[in-house]
C-alpha cells in the first residue's frame, strides 16, 4: 500500500492517510479483506507518528472502512458497512458543504457541479460497498 | 512514592534563567508526558537551547524548578543521565577518539546497553568502526552521536536542533529513531527544532518559546485545530494592516489580505466585519504560517 | 585605505595597536630616561663588569651586616644592568609575533594559521608575501637599530648574544615559514616550532655545547624560500599533510576489526579516557624530552667532538630533573580540561570523575620520575660525571628525601590545581605565579637574616608563619570536604580514603627526615613544608569546582 503525505498540506496528516485509504478502496486498488500494515510499520514507512497512524486507522475504523480482526491485524472491511444509511448520508453531508460553499466561492452553479460529480464518478471505476 | 513512578517525563515549573543582563528564560511552564514526541520549537536564541541544559543538569535552575523523571538533574546527575540519550547541536565528540572505541567507552556507563543493537545500527548507519571522529563528516558525526544515544535505549530522548545542517538523507535517519523510540512502550522524545516540517509530522505534543517565554503549548492536533487562515477583503484599499481583534498576523496588500487567527472562528469574523472586511476563503494553516505568525513575522 | 596594502598595513596596525604604543613606549622611556637613571646611580652601562664591582664596593665587611636597603640597591642595579637587554629581546619578540601575522583557522581548528581569508581576496600570492615580509624586515631592522642607537645598552654575556640583527632577521623568516607553510603537519610543526625558539633564546649558551656557532644566512634563505613556496601552496590546497598508509599491505596483512572487550566498570573507562587524552602525551613527551642529552650526545661522538665539560653535564642533570616539574605544571593549568562538554554529561558522579583525574595524574607522575632517574643514572656515559656530582654538596640521604619532595611536587602540579582549573576561574590560577616569585624572595630574606645576626628571630617568624599555613590548611580541607560531603559530592568512604592515603604520604617522607635531621635548626620548619606540600584542602574543594563548572 503506497501512501504520500506531505505537510503543509492544510489538511491534517491522519486524514490525509485516511482519505487515500478510503480512495484506494474506492478505487479498488484495495479489495475487502486485504490486511493493511501495522500502526507501526505504517508509521515507519511515512515518517510519522504512530499516534497520527492510530487516529487514522480509529477514524477508518469508526466509518467502517477498516476493521480490527482481534489479534490478527487490521482488514479492509467486507460489502455492508455497519453504519446505518443514515449516518453514512450524515459524514456524507458534511462533506458536501464543504464542497457546496467551495463552489460558491469559486461561482461555480450547484448544476454545473453536479455534473463533474457525474464525469468523476465515471473515471473512477464503481465498487459494490460505499 | 519512587520517583520514577510519575507520569511525567518532564517537569518545568515557572524556570527563569539570566545571563548577565539578558533574561535567556522567563517563567516557563510545560511538561511532557511519558511515551508520547514533545516539540520545542522557537527562532533562534529563542531559549530552547538554554532550556534544554537545564534539562540535562548543565545549567542549574536559577529559580523555579526542573524535573526529569522526578529527579533533579542538578541533584541526582546519575540518575538523570542514566536515562537520557542526548544528542547534542555542537555534537562535542572527542575528536582524538575512534568509533569502536567512543562505543566501548560509552558501553561501560549503561548498563541497558545492547551490543547487538549498537552493532546493527552503526552498520545501518555505514560508520567505519577504525575511523577517527574528527575524519567525519558532519552528518556522520551526526549518526554517531545519535548512536551512542539510542544503544542503551533510554528512556528518554533528548535531541538539541538534531537535524541542523544536515542532508535529507541523515534526517530520515533521525526521524526514524525519533519514531522507532516512541514506537517501543514508554518511551518518550523531546527535542527542539526550527524546521517544522519535522516536528509537524512527528510531534504529539508542542510547545513554542519566544524570547525566553512560551507562548504556544499543547497537543499539536488541538494546535492546528485552533488556528484558521482567512482571506479578507476589504471595501477599501488598506494602506497598512488593519487592526482587527483576535488576529495574530496580517499581510497583503491593498483590499485583500491573509489572516492567521486563533480562538472563536465567529468573533473574529465580526470583528473583521466591524473593520469593513468579509471573509472570502478560509483554511488551516500550516505549522510554518503558525509559527512565522507567533513570531510576529520575523524571519525563522 | 585605498590600496590593497594600505589595507593590510591598517589591519596589522589595529589588531596590535595597544601592543605598537606599548613597545614604542618602551623605546623611548630606556631611551629618555634611563641614561638619567644610571648616571644617578653612578652605574656605567659600558663597563661589562659594572654589575660585579658595585657589588665587590659595596658590599658590607662581614660583621656590619647586610641591611635591606644594601639588597634593594642590588636589585636596582641588576635592573639598571638588565634591564634594556630584557625589554629589547621582549619587544623584539613581540613584533616578531606580529608579524607572523597568525589568526585561529575555524576550518580546520587549527590555532596558528595564515588568515585564510585573504586567500579569497583579489590579490596575488606574490603580493601578500613580499609585502607582509618587506614591511616585517623593515619593521625588525628599525626596532633594532632604536634600540642599539638611541639607548645606551649595557654590554653584558647574558644580553649580548642578542645583539644580532640578522639572527632576528632570520628568527622572524623561520617563524613565518614554520607557522605559513607547515600548517597541514601540526605535530611536526609544534616539534619544529619547539626546536627553532628553543634554539634562539638558548644562543648564549650554543658554545659549551656545540663548538661552532649556527650558521645564519643558509636558514634565512631556508626560512624566506620555504615561506614563500609554502604560501602558494596553502593558497591553493596542492600540500596534504601526511598521507601515508601503513606500508606493506600485502605482506603484513591487517587484522580483522574485531568488537573491543568490554570496560570492567565505569571507573575503569573513565581511566582509559584519562590516560588516552592526556597522560599518553605528557609520558611520550617525557621521555621525548629526556633523550634529548643522549641526542646530543650521539651528535657529538658522531662529530668527533671532545667530551662535555662537568658543567654542562650539570646543566644537563638539572634540565632532566625540571622536565617533568615542568610539563606537569603545563598539563596542569592547561585550558583543554576546561572544555569538557562530552565528558560532563556522562552519568559519572564528580567524585569518580576526578579519581580518574587524580589516577591519571598519578600514572604520568611516577611514570616521568621513573624516566628522569633511569636516564640520570646514564649520565655517567656523556661524561665525567663524579666531578659533577662532587661539586653538588649535598648528603646523599638528602638527595633521596629531595627526589621524594619533587615527586610529590609534580603530582601535586598536574592534580593539586584542578579544582581551580576545573571551576573554570582563570583568575585563581594566577595563584600559581606566586610560587615561584615566593622561592627567590625566601631565599633573599634568609640570607638577609643569617648576614645580619637575625636568624634566630627570622626562624621563628617563619616556623610561626608556616604553621599558621598549616592550620589555615587544615581547617580549609575540613570546610571543603564538609561542603562536598553534605551537598552529596563526594562519598564519604572516598573521604577516608584519601585521608588515610595522605597520611601515609606525608608520614612516608616526615618520618625519615625526622630520623635523620632531628638535631638540624631548620627541622622544624621543613617539617612543615612537607606537610603543606601534599595537597589537602585543594582536592576536598576539587568536586564543588567540578559541580561548579558541569552546573553552571
Amino acid at each position: 500500500m503506497q501512501l504520500h503525505v506531505s505537510t503543509g498540506d492544510g489538511l491534517p496528516i491522519y486524514l490525509q492517510i485516511a482519505n487515500q485509504v478510503k480512495y484506494l478502496v474506492a478505487s479498488g486498488r484495495l479489495a475487502p479483506g486485504d490486511e493493511i500494515p501495522p500502526i507501526r510499520v505504517l508509521a515507519h514507512q511515512l515518517l510519522v507518528n504512530p499516534n497520527t497512524v492510530a487516529r487514522a486507522y480509529l477514524e477508518l475504523e469508526r466509518e467502517g472502512v477498516v476493521q480490527k480482526r482481534h489479534g490478527s491485524g487490521t482488514y479492509i472491511s467486507d460489502a455492508g458497512s455497519p453504519l446505518a444509511r443514515k449516518e453514512r448520508l450524515k459524514i456524507l453531508s458534511e462533506r458536501i458543504d464543504a464542497l457546496l460553499a467551495e463552489a460558491r466561492h469559486l461561482q461555480v452553479e450547484p448544476l454545473e457541479l453536479l455534473r463533474v460529480i457525474k464525469e468523476r464518478s465515471q473515471t473512477i471505476q464503481p465498487k459494490e460497498n460505499k | 512514592m519512587n520517583p520514577s513512578d510519575t507520569l511525567k517525563a518532564v517537569e518545568i515549573a515557572g524556570l527563569s534563567r539570566r545571563f548577565g543582563a539578558k533574561l535567556a528564560l522567563n517563567q516557563v511552564s510545560l511538561q511532557a508526558a511519558r511515551g508520547r514526541v514533545f516539540g520545542l520549537v522557537g527562532a533562534n536564541g529563542a531559549g530552547k537551547t538554554t532550556l534544554i541544559k537545564h534539562l540535562i543538569g548543565r545549567l542549574k535552575a536559577q529559580s523555579g524548578s526542573v524535573r526529569v523523571f522526578g529527579f533533579d538533574p542538578v541533584a541526582d546527575p546519575v540518575a538523570v543521565l542514566s536515562r537520557i540519550g542526548y544528542l547534542s547541536e555542537n555534537r562535542d565528540l572527542p575528536a582524538w577518539m575512534r568509533v569502536d572505541e567512543l562505543l566501548r567507552y560509552t558501553e561501560a556507563f549503561y548498563p541497558g546497553w545492547d551490543r547487538a543493537y549498537a552493532g546493527q545500527l552503526r552498520e545501518q548507519f555505514g560508520l567505519d568502526p577504525r575511523a577517527k571522529i574528527k575524519t567525519l563528516s558532519r552528518g556522520e558525526n551526526a549518526k554517531a552521536g545519535l548512536l551512542i544515544a539510542l544503544a542503551y535505549r533510554p528512556e528518554l530522548l533528548l535531541l538539541d536542533e538534531p537535524s541542523s545542517g544536515l542532508d535529507p538523507v541523515v534526517r530520515r535517519d533521525i526521524l526514524e529513531a525519533i519514531i522507532r523510540t516512541v514506537a517501543d512502550e514508554g518511551r518518550t522524545v523531546f527535542f527542539s527544532s526550527h524546521l517544522l516540517e519535522e516536528v509537524d509530522r512527528v510531534a504529539d505534543d508542542l510547545a513554542m518559546i519566544d524570547n525566553g517565554r512560551i507562548v504556544l503549548a499543547g497537543a499539536l492536533n488541538e494546535v492546528k485545530e485552533n488556528h484558521h487562515r482567512l482571506v479578507l477583503r476589504f471595501d477599501s484599499p488598506q494602506s497598512s494592516a488593519p487592526k482587527v481583534a483576535g488576529i495574530l498576523s496580517l499581510t497583503g496588500g491593498g483590499q485583500e489580505w491573509t489572516a492567521i487567527c486563533n480562538g472563536k472562528l465567529e468573533e473574529v469574523v465580526a470583528a473583521a466585519a466591524r473593520a469593513g472586511g468579509r471573509v472570502v476563503a478560509e483554511g488551516s494553516p500550516s505549522l510554518d504560517e503558525i509559527f512565522v505568525a507567533w513570531a510576529g513575522a520575523k524571519p525563522v | 585605505m585605498h590600496t590593497p596594502a594600505a589595507a593590510l598595513a591598517w589591519e596589522l596596525w589595529r589588531r596590535h595597536r595597544k601592543g605598537v604604543i606599548i613597545v614604542v613606549g618602551l623605546v623611548l622611556a630606556f631611551a629618555l630616561v634611563y641614561p638619567m637613571l644610571c648616571m644617578r646611580a653612578g652605574f656605567n652601562p659600558y663597563n661589562p663588569n659594572a654589575a660585579d664591582e658595585f657589588v665587590g664596593n659595596t658590599a658590607p665587611v662581614s660583621g656590619g651586616g647586610i641591611s635591606l636597603f644594601w639588597c634593594v640597591r642590588l636589585m636596582y642595579i641588576m635592573f639598571l644592568a638588565n634591564g634594556p637587554g630584557l625589554a629589547m629581546v621582549a619587544t623584539l619578540g613581540y613584533v616578531i609575533w606580529i608579524f607572523t601575522f597568525t589568526e585561529f583557522d575555524r576550518s580546520t581548528k587549527n590555532p596558528m594559521s595564515f588568515p585564510a581569508r585573504l586567500f579569497t581576496l583579489p590579490v596575488s600570492t606574490p603580493f601578500l608575501f613580499w609585502w607582509l615580509w618587506l614591511a616585517g624586515m623593515v619593521a625588525i631592522v628599525v626596532l633594532y637599530g632604536s634600540w642599539v642607537h638611541f639607548v645606551r645598552l649595557p654590554r653584558d654575556e647574558m644580553f649580548g648574544a642578542y645583539q644580532n640583527c640578522f639572527a632576528w632577521l632570520t628568527l622572524l623568516a623561520l617563524l613565518q615559514a614554520i607557522v605559513w607553510a607547515l600548517a597541514v603537519w601540526p605535530g611536526t610543526r609544534t616539534l619544529l616550532l619547539i626546536v627553532v625558539l628553543f634554539g634562539f633564546l638558548s644562543s648564549p649558551v650554543w658554545r659549551n655545547v656545540f663548538e661552532s656557532p649556527i650558521q645564519l644566512p643558509p636558514l634565512f634563505l631556508a626560512g624566506v624560500v620555504l615561506a614563500r613556496i609554502g604560501l602558494q601552496k596553502m593558497r591553493h590546497g596542492q600540500w596534504q599533510g601526511w598521507t601515508w598508509r601503513w606500508p606493506f599491505p600485502a605482506i603484513v596483512a591487517r587484522k580483522e576489526w574485531r568488537e573491543p572487550r568490554r570496560f570492567a566498570s565505569p571507573a575503569h573507562a573513565q581511566l582509559w579516557f584519562e590516560w588516552c587524552r592526556f597522560t599518553r602525551i605528557l609520558c611520550i613527551g617525557v621521555a621525548l624530552l629526556a633523550l634529548v642529552p643522549f641526542v646530543i650526545l650521539l651528535v657529538r661522538v658522531v662529530a668527533g667532538l671532545a667530551p662535555l665539560q662537568f658543567e654542562t653535564l650539570l646543566g644537563f642533570a638539572g634540565y632532566l630533573v625540571v622536565i617533568p616539574i615542568f610539563t606537569h605544571f603545563c598539563a596542569g593549568a592547561s585550558p583543554g580540561r576546561a572544555d569538557q562538554s562530552f565528558l560532563l554529561i556522562r552519568p559519572l558522579t564528580n567524585g569518580e570523575m576526578l579519581m580518574a583525574m587524580l589516577k591519571a595524574a598519578a600514572i604520568s607522575t611516577v611514570f616521568s620520575w621513573v624516566v628522569v632517574l633511569a636516564a640520570l643514572g646514564a649520565m655517567p656515559l656523556l661524561g665525567d660525571f663524579q666531578l659533577a656530582e662532587q661539586s653538588v654538596s649535598v648528603f646523599p640521604q638528602c638527595r633521596a628525601a629531595i627526589v621524594l619532595i619533587l615527586i610529590f611536587l609534580t603530582w601535586r602540579l598536574a592534580a593539586g590545581n584542578l579544582c581551580l582549573v576545573l571551576s573554570g576561574s582563570w583568575w585563581l590560577v594566577g595563584e600559581l605565579a606566586l610560587v615561584p616569585l615566593a622561592i627567590p624572595g625566601g631565599l633573599m630574606l634568609f640570607l638577609l637574616a643569617e648576614n645580619s645576626g637575625y636568624s634566630d628571630s627570622f626562624r621563628q617568624l617563619v616556623t610561626g608563619l608556616l604553621a599558621g599555613l598549616v592550620a589555615l590548611k587544615f581547617l580549609l580541607a575540613f570546610l571543603a570536604f564538609r561542603v562536598s560531603l553534605k551537598r552529596g559530592l563526594l562519598a564519604p568512604s572516598s573521604v577516608v580514603g584519601y585521608l588515610v592515603v595522605w597520611s601515609l604520604l606525608v608520614a612516608a617522607v616526615l618520618i625519615p627526615t625526622l630520623i635523620l635531621f632531628h638535631d638540624e635548626e631548620w627541622i622544624l620548619p621543613v617539617s612543615l613544608v612537607i606537610v603543606l606540600l601534599v595537597p589537602l584542602a585543594r582536592i576536598g574543594f576539587c568536586p564543588i569546582g567540578l559541580a561548579r563548572s558541569r552546573h553552571a
